[in-house]
């Protein structure tokens, strides 16, 4: 049996100065570990045998089998009800980003092992009552209930362009969803699906192509995020867009605006009213900015507070309430739980150097 | 008169200081000043000859016709230098340049000529007249080549004309002078830069109120339609001659540029590195020019955007690509052999493009630029490599048909597809399989055809072979299709095994097999593994020719494309490097993973690089660092 209990080190007076962040350690190998709740009661990790093990309670529960080659990743909701997980078969020999994956769902407490269907870019919605997921092969976004059987529908996408696109998706409603698409000019846009009527309505549409649009739901609101994909355009924005009210680009409200390519990679779920991307940190001529950092967008005061100094701080993942960056084989903590603290503590700061001299 | 037309430039000071010394004797003037004063003498002697208008008829002297000095010297003042310059060449072009409007007076472009004459009673007399009386004078005894070019410019020369003009490309810099001071002998010049002044009056009147300007949708229309009747190449070559007349340097500069689109117009480097583009701006399915690759030169210098999704769909991989101007700077960094056309986005399998491009560049591949060869050939050369070597474990796809006589299944290794002559074409295999089961001819191959193309009521269907998939559900390694012989389907054979390359080591135990190790076997190479920037610019120095490969996961190599949204996740994009460069003290890489087009590599940050490998290596099994030169 192996007990994992997650150790936050915590050392720095200011959990959210920068370049102090603290690292994210567990007694478990970090990289085996999948799913860590926020309270660190539950935490998923993968045995070399590819097996989906649950630790929680001084004990370890097996949740799905798999073999040597099985790759897991587990995402949830702030809902914290079920937990997805998407399996990779052949993981290092597959060498393909567009596959359908085996989805399944627990509960989040390990109960309740289903298979959901193949795809991947999985994603619970309306209080994990509901899972959408995307069918690259078959460019069709999927949606199942969580709680009556068999009830589903799908979206076709009319993509043709990028064979690896991936189309963000929010239910906000029973009736309404909101997804992007990009036309054969390589035109990104927002689009509404009426589950009532099967209609399709297109929202917004970006002004030009080479922008990837990003979505995600906070509370009533959707925030759109344009981020620049083309190494021609030197703009990014954040609108906001309320669900209480018609959802037209009419009622888009701009939150942000830069003249720079920002990252992106928007996270709305977390607890405080703030929405966290990647934001470009200095622009060249010629390239797309790649040095960029971690913001928070404070949603009520519009002001923007940067919370790595890295530089090329460009992915975060945000699990259950906690927010991590991953940083070349490590996990940071941006925003957690202070009260997860627990039985050791050490400081290890990110090994920063430009141009890297770093070795394996 | 060569003499007295040469007299005019040199001269124009002491005429000047003539004109002017009477105003404020022995001052020296600012040219404002002078501009001023010549303007309203002009003014005063255009008021003095309206008094005095001639018709042609009245001037029966006409060798006696000249400028009156004070205009010649108000188009002196008012012209611009560019084009008085060309005087020196040629009296007659000063001719050329009034008809063509290229000569100016204070009151704008020359309409009427302020002249003086001898009248019948021989005394010297000033009087105005038009322009075009003026060159009649003058034609009718002296420039006469000056109408025989002007009718080469008519309506109905005009496209002609232009199109056998020699537009000489400058190859280098010392090019500059020669090709400009060629042209400036040239009297065909005067009427490029007459279109030239056509288009910068167009592009002017168009930032003024419409109602401001007599004839201003007429103008702007004539412009646009000129435009039209030129090629983008002529466009831009007379501008930049035009504009440039003064500073060849500058005209040159975009020809003699860095640019890796402009090696292919000298010949440098191989047409197929622009030719899937150049074809799709062109429309043109035929053997591309040397103009057409000089139009296209200039559309990829002047929209950079233009390489993003051009072929998007023919050749189907990531976008938007880079840029243009991006892909031109990485391409001259560049070393990988990658003069032929693949597409990713059919392949769906990054394993085998990567793979195939290395095996391209090493065995110098010799690969048509055809759309629809576009996966065959990767997967050919892929398959290839490994089944020639033993790994039919890794490459472990078999067609496989119940062998009656044996009793018992009998199975053979194919790619998905068809490509020449392979053996392992699954036309191939299943013709064979025909052959044995159903007494098909011996030579027969089956045809691979999408769900979409295949037309049974088509004569081209009702005889042989066709191997039928459904296009929405076909990548390199699971492609299941309907067997249809003489119009018949079939279930003869079925697929066994699958394909699970391990391009680079992930265990000890298949280590000979990972495609790294068979590339050192059969094809003879070393695999150094790279830590570090200084070990990467150490390799490229010492292996002019060789290439780097690595995996890394995708979210850390485009972190703009691809989004980390779980613990751990990571989804491994295996990639070449091919080149780096430094810039303002930053060091760049030429990198193709295996989701971009070979054509279009993109210029990607070490430190991303860096990333990428990392956490790739903390989910590896072997907990690999996982970037190889190899040469």
């Amino acid at each position: 049996m192996v007990y994992i209990s997650l150790i936050l080190i915590l050392c720095s007076s200011n959990l959210f100065a920068l370049n102090e962040l603290p690292e994210l350690f567990t007694k478990q190998n970090i990289e085996k570990i999948k799913f860590i709740s926020k309270d660190g009661k539950y935490v998923y990790y993968q045995e070399s045998t590819g097996d989906l093990v649950l630790a929680s309670n001084f004990s370890t529960k097996d949740i799905l089998k798999g073999n040597k080659n099985s790759f897991h990743t587990l995402r949830s909701s702030l809902s914290r009800k079920k937990i997805i997980i998407e399996t990779v078969d052949n993981f290092h020999q597959n060498n393909s980003l567009v596959n359908n994956n085996t989805l399944s769902v627990i509960d989040f407490d390990g109960g309740n092992l289903t298979e959901i269907g193949k795809g991947t870019n999985p994603k619970l919605h309306l209080q994990d009552t509901w899972i959408s997921y995307y069918k690259p092969l078959e460019k069709t976004i999927v949606f199942n209930s969580l709680q009556i059987k068999n009830l589903n529908f799908t979206i076709k996408l009319q993509n043709k362009i990028n064979p690896y696109f991936t189309p963000d998706v929010e239910m906000f409603n029973l009736n309404f969803v909101l997804y992007t698409d990009i036309n054969d000019e390589g035109f990104t846009a927002i689009l509404q699906y009426e589950r009532n009527t099967k209609k399709i309505d297109i929202v917004y549409k970006a002004p030009q192509n080479g922008i990837k649009i990003e979505l995600c739901l906070k509370n009533s609101m959707i925030l759109i995020g344009q981020f620049p994909l083309s190494d021609t355009i030197k703009q990014s924005s954040i609108h906001s867009l309320s669900t209480t009210s018609e959802i037209s680009d009419k009622n888009m409200k701009l939150l942000y605006e830069s003249r720079m390519s920002d990252i992106g990679n928007m996270v709305c779920d977390q607890e405080d009213n703030s929405l966290y991307f990647v934001k470009a940190s200095s622009e060249y001529k010629k390239f797309s900015s790649f040095e960029s950092e971690i913001v928070a967008l404070d949603l009520k005061d519009k002001k923007i507070e940067t919370l790595t100094k890295l530089d090329y701080a460009n992915q975060m993942v945000s699990m259950d309430g906690n927010l991590f960056l991953s940083w070349r084989g490590k996990y940071f903590i941006i925003r957690g739980d202070n009260t997860l603290r627990q039985d050791s503590l050490k400081q290890q700061q990110p090994d920063v150097k430009k141009n890297g001299e770093v070795g394996p | 008169m060569r003499k007295y037309f040469l007299f005019f430039l040199p001269l124009l000071f002491l005429k000047l200081t003539t004109v002017f010394a009477e105003t404020i004797p022995g001052a020296l003037q600012s040219l404002e000043k002078i501009q001023e004063i010549s303007e309203t003498k002009v003014k005063t002697l255009s008021q003095k000859t309206l008094q005095n208008p001639k018709i042609i008829d009245g001037i029966t002297n006409k060798k006696s016709v000249q400028i009156d000095s004070q205009f010649l010297t108000s188009i002196l003042l008012f012209s611009e230098k560019k084009y008085l310059k060309l005087v020196e060449q040629d009296e007659c072009f000063f001719y050329l340049l009034m008809e063509n409007t290229l000569l100016k007076t204070s009151s704008g472009p020359i309409q009427n000529v302020i002249i003086r004459y001898t009248n019948n009673k021989n005394k010297p007399e000033s009087a105005i007249i038009p322009t075009n009386d003026f060159l009649d004078i003058i034609y009718s005894y002296k420039c006469i080549q000056n109408k025989e070019v002007g009718t080469l410019y008519t309506k109905k020369e005009f496209l002609n004309t232009i199109k056998n003009l020699d537009y000489k490309i400058p190859q280098k810099a010392s090019d500059c002078e020669s090709i400009v001071a060629s042209w400036e002998k040239n009297p065909n010049l005067i009427f490029l830069c007459k279109i030239h002044e056509t288009f910068i009056e167009a592009r002017d009147l168009q930032k003024k109120p419409k109602n401001s300007v007599r004839d201003f949708d007429a103008k702007i229309a004539y412009a646009a339609n000129l435009k039209q009747r030129l090629t983008p190449f002529q466009y831009q070559y007379i501008n930049r001659l035009c504009e440039n007349l003064e500073n060849p340097t500058k005209f040159c500069d975009k020809y003699t540029s860095n640019s890796f689109w402009q090696k292919i117009v000298s010949g440098e480097k191989p047409i197929s590195y622009f030719e899937a583009n150049c074809r799709a701006h062109l429309k043109k399915s035929s053997l591309l020019s040397q103009n057409d690759l000089m139009n296209c030169e200039l559309k990829f210098s002047n929209e950079p955007q233009f390489c993003q999704y051009t072929g998007a769909t023919l050749f189907s991989s990531l976008v938007p690509k880079p840029s243009c101007d991006n892909i031109s700077t990485a391409l001259n960094n560049s070393r990988l052999k990658a003069d032929y056309h693949d597409c990713p986005g059919k392949i769906l399998n990054e394993g085998i493009v990567t793979g195939s491009r290395i095996i391209s560049h090493i065995k110098e591949n010799s690969v048509p630029i055809l759309p629809e060869n576009c996966a065959n050939a990767p997967q050919s050369f892929f398959a290839t490599l490994n089944l020639d070597n033993g790994n039919s474990i890794g490459w472990g796809l078999n067609l496989c048909y119940p062998d009656k006589i044996e009793k018992k299944d009998s199975c053979s290794p194919i790619f998905l597809n068809n490509y020449g002559d392979s053996p392992y074409s699954e036309g191939k295999v299943t013709a064979k399989i025909l052959y044995k089961t159903k007494g098909a001819d011996e030579k027969l191959v089956c045809l691979v055809v999408s769900d979409k193309e295949y037309n049974p009521a088509k004569l081209q269907y009702r005889n042989g072979c066709f191997l039928i998939y459904d296009s929405s559900n076909c990548t390199a390694t699971n492609c299941p299709k309907k067997v249809i012989y003489n119009e018949r389907a079939l279930d003869i054979a079925k697929y066994e095994g699958s394909i699970a390359i391990d391009l680079l080591p992930n265990s000890f135990k298949t280590e000979k097999f990972s495609f790294i190790n068979i590339l050192s076997e059969s094809l003879k190479k070393t695999k150094k593994l790279i830590f570090n920037m200084t070990q990467m610019k150490s390799f490229f120095k010492d292996h002019k020719n060789d290439i780097i490969m690595g995996i890394g996961c995708s979210e850390d190599i485009y972190p703009h494309f691809f989004r980390r949204s779980a613990l751990n996740q990571c989804s491994p994009l295996s990639f070449i490097v091919d080149g780096e460069f430094t810039l303002d003290q930053k060091i760049y890489l030429v990198v193709r993973t295996g989701v971009d087009d070979v054509q279009s590599p993109r210029i990607v940050n070490w430190n991303l690089i860096l990333s990428g490998i990392r956490n790739y290596q903390a989910v590896h099994p072997l907990k690999a660092w996982n970037l190889y030169g190899i040469y």
